[in-house]
């Protein structure tokens, strides 16, 4: 009998400690693959997704168009086929609010609105922003109010705009950096910038602030990562295209995993051109080289 | 003073004599025999009596010391030597490498001092291994080879690398230089000379890089220009791209950026900017610089580095990789990244010059050389319907950790992969 105990004893903590311990680790269980659109045309390169309240808007580059799924929950249906003349080669998008979409061309390193529907608004024109007068938009994002983050390769800056390109504020890039290829910004309006070749993520506290480290010495497990998403808790996914990976960081920064692989299989991704996060934490990969886009789960 | 002097020189003595004594003390402790910390060892490594009779001998084999560097019963190193060849000779010898070190000799990095000098007797000072440039080209042998072909040398080159260079660490410049390049150059090219202004058109270079322009080392080009010069300075038509020399700023180019460079060629520019994809250092904020040399450059395209470099520099797992293969791919090897990809912009991904893998992998081999595995665009890959079947299916052109650039490391793990039903 007490030897029962004893044993109960020392097994006790063990119990105690593993829900805390599933906790912490997280999993990307796939859910499901999207090949083609309603028409059963396929999908060919896709570089860009963004994820809407009620719908996803993929950008198929290959095909040059764009495909819209609903989204119900986890589930996409549909997939109707958008061909804008003004996007001929869409590479990456994001939602706005209302399920509006910024979406950048390739080929004329132009940032169109779309509406809801898909139908272009028109090019978001920049006004009165500081010199150098030319913009090249490598990626953007949106705040909570719609204000537009844009991450300009020329001018070695993240311009933020109103929703109709109106200037309202730049934030330098750091001196030391490679080639910042996304921005990101969290919920407390930090703005963060990832730096593909020198592996690192740096972070403005605000729009008046300037960029500093936040993540660095990523080297190890960072080949050369080209988007990012930030969920609710502040957790930042890196998408790695040149190891066909995730890499998750905590809110402070640290290297928490790296998830998924290089593959041609479900489940595996190859050469992946961007991510979104459903609110309801369904990572939508455009899986570029795989021709097609991936949901995971994060659990 | 002088009582302050003869204590001082007392004490020098006293140490010395205590010092000495402790030798002796030691010696006599371990019961050695007379000159066993180093004569004794030359009755039967007699072949370094001809070592000591060279001009220069090393401290401790002078002083008959071997046991200096050397122990002489056991040890963990080569040589029976007292500690690591990299730390051995630090006991003695301050650091080489000062903590402000702008650039550093890679085999003093490494702790390779042998590699220069001889750890016993040289003919040379400094122990070295040999005189002056030929040591130096013992390694720097592509240099070497060079100079004895071109036309033109540079003259201390002839005598001797360090009139420029530092043998161990520079704390003021690149490559081992003394000095700042300008300022090295300007030591003896004085830039207030007529001939001098004359020469660069009037220009102030005085401050400028010397080396974007001229090869220090030799050349084949007059002046010492460097192999592959840009035709508007070939010209000496500076004001081509530069405001005149009269003005108040004369180095200023007429216009920004990649606007420049279009106004020559105009024909690449719009070829490069039709297509889809763009080289994103294109259209980044150095532009054409990023990559290219405005003056002139020992590579062709006026590259500001051997392609392999150059391209390296920003993708350096996709060169990593490659020093990782088994299997090597040839033009990566030899930094023909452009026989594959087209630097500018393309229409196809990862800017190859042909859309499909297996057009631009048989521009080199040939297929019939290859199984009769069926490819192209009709033929669909099993474990992804959106995928034809191409080389890339199971080769990875950059390599990986197994032969023949496959995915896996044997042909079967390979097969079964689309084959399923052939696994065991």
């Amino acid at each position: 009998m007490t030897r029962t105990i004893r044993t109960l004893i020392c097994i006790l903590p063990i119990f105690c400690a593993l829900p805390a311990y599933c906790a912490d680790v997280v999993k990307f269980k796939p859910l499901a693959e999207i090949y083609q659109d309603a028409n059963k045309i396929t999908l060919k390169t896709p570089e860009g997704v963004a994820c809407g309240k009620n719908s996803i808007l993929v950008a198929d580059t290959g095909n040059g168009r764009f495909v819209r799924y609903d989204r119900a929950g986890d589930e996409l249906k549909n997939g109707v086929e958008i061909k804008l003349e003004q996007v001929p080669y869409p590479i990456r998008l994001k939602a706005a609010a209302m399920d509006r979409v910024l979406a950048l061309d390739g080929k004329s390193r132009k940032i169109a609105r779309l509406a809801a529907d898909g139908s272009f608004v028109g090019y978001l024109e920049y006004k009165n922003v500081p010199l150098p007068a030319d913009i090249v938009p490598r990626s953007m994002t949106v705040n909570a109010k719609d204000d537009v983050y844009i991450v300009d390769a020329l001018g070695e800056r993240v311009i933020v705009t109103d929703q109709t390109g109106a200037f309202l504020r730049q934030i330098p890039f750091p001196k030391e950096n490679g080639f910042i290829s996304d921005v990101a910004v969290d919920p407390r309006g930090g703005v963060y910038i990832l730096d593909s070749l020198k592996g690192r993520v740096y972070k403005a506290a605000s729009d008046s602030a300037p960029f500093q480290p936040f993540a660095s010495g990523l080297q190890e497990n960072l080949y050369l990562a080209v988007s990012m998403e930030i969920d609710p808790q502040g957790r930042i996914y890196l998408l790695d295209q040149n190891d066909s990976a995730v890499i998750l960081l905590g809110p402070d920064g640290s290297f928490q995993g790296h998830y998924l692989s290089y593959g041609w299989k479900a489940g595996q991704i190859n050469y992946p051109g961007q991510a979104c996060l459903t609110e309801n934490n369904t990572l939508i990969i455009a899986d570029r080289n795989n021709s097609r886009v991936q949901l995971f789960k994060v659990q | 003073m002088k009582i302050r002097s003869i204590t001082l020189l007392s004490a020098v003595i006293l140490l010395t004599l205590g010092l000495q004594s402790l030798f002796a003390a030691t010696d006599q402790q371990f019961k050695l025999k007379p000159g066993a910390r180093g004569n004794l060892c030359m009755k039967c490594h007699n072949t370094f009596q001809e070592k000591v009779a060279r001009k220069f001998v090393h401290t401790p084999l002078k002083k008959n010391d071997c046991t200096g560097c050397h122990n002489a019963h056991t040890s963990n190193h080569g040589k029976m030597l007292s500690a690591e060849v990299k730390s051995v000779c630090s006991v003695c010898h301050p650091p080489m490498i000062s903590a402000t070190a702008k650039s550093v000799h890679k085999v003093v990095a490494e702790g390779n001092c042998m590699k220069c000098h001889d750890p016993h007797a040289a003919a040379n000072k400094d122990n070295l291994l040999m005189e002056g440039k030929l040591l130096c080209f013992s390694c720097h042998k592509a240099l070497g080879e060079k100079l004895a072909k071109v036309r033109f040398r540079h003259s201390p080159v002839e005598k001797d690398c360090l009139i420029c260079h530092q043998p161990h660490s520079s704390d003021k410049g690149p490559f081992l230089l003394k000095d700042d390049i300008a300022q090295l150059c300007g030591g003896c090219h004085k830039t207030d000379k007529p001939i001098f202004i004359k020469k660069h058109m009037g220009y102030p270079v005085a401050g400028s890089r010397c080396t974007g322009c001229h090869d220090p080392h030799g050349s084949d080009n007059t002046g010492l220009l460097l192999k592959n010069v840009h035709s508007p300075v070939a010209k000496r038509m500076c004001n081509q791209c530069h405001e005149e020399a009269t003005s108040p700023t004369p180095l200023k180019t007429k216009k920004e950026g990649m606007t420049l460079c279009r106004g020559c060629h105009n024909e690449m520019y719009n070829k490069t900017f039709e297509k889809s994809r763009m080289h994103w250092p294109v259209v980044s904020k150095n532009g054409c610089l990023g990559c290219h040399n405005p003056h002139a450059s020992q590579d062709k395209g006026l590259l500001r580095e051997p392609m392999k470099q150059l391209c390296g520099k920003c993708h350096i797992d996709t060169m990593k990789r490659q020093t990782q293969n088994i299997s090597k791919h040839e033009p990566i090897v030899d930094g023909r990244c452009t026989e594959c990809h087209d630097p500018h912009s393309s229409n196809n991904m990862f800017l190859t010059r042909k859309a499909a893998d297996f057009d631009l992998c048989t521009s080199c081999h040939d297929w019939s050389q290859h199984s009769t595995h069926p490819i192209g665009e009709k033929i669909r890959d099993p474990r992804n319907k959106n995928l034809s079947v191409g080389c890339g299916s199971c080769h990875r052109a950059h390599g990986t950790a197994f032969k023949k650039l496959l995915y896996y490391p044997t042909t079967t793990e390979m097969c079964i992969q689309c084959h399923e039903q052939l696994k065991r």
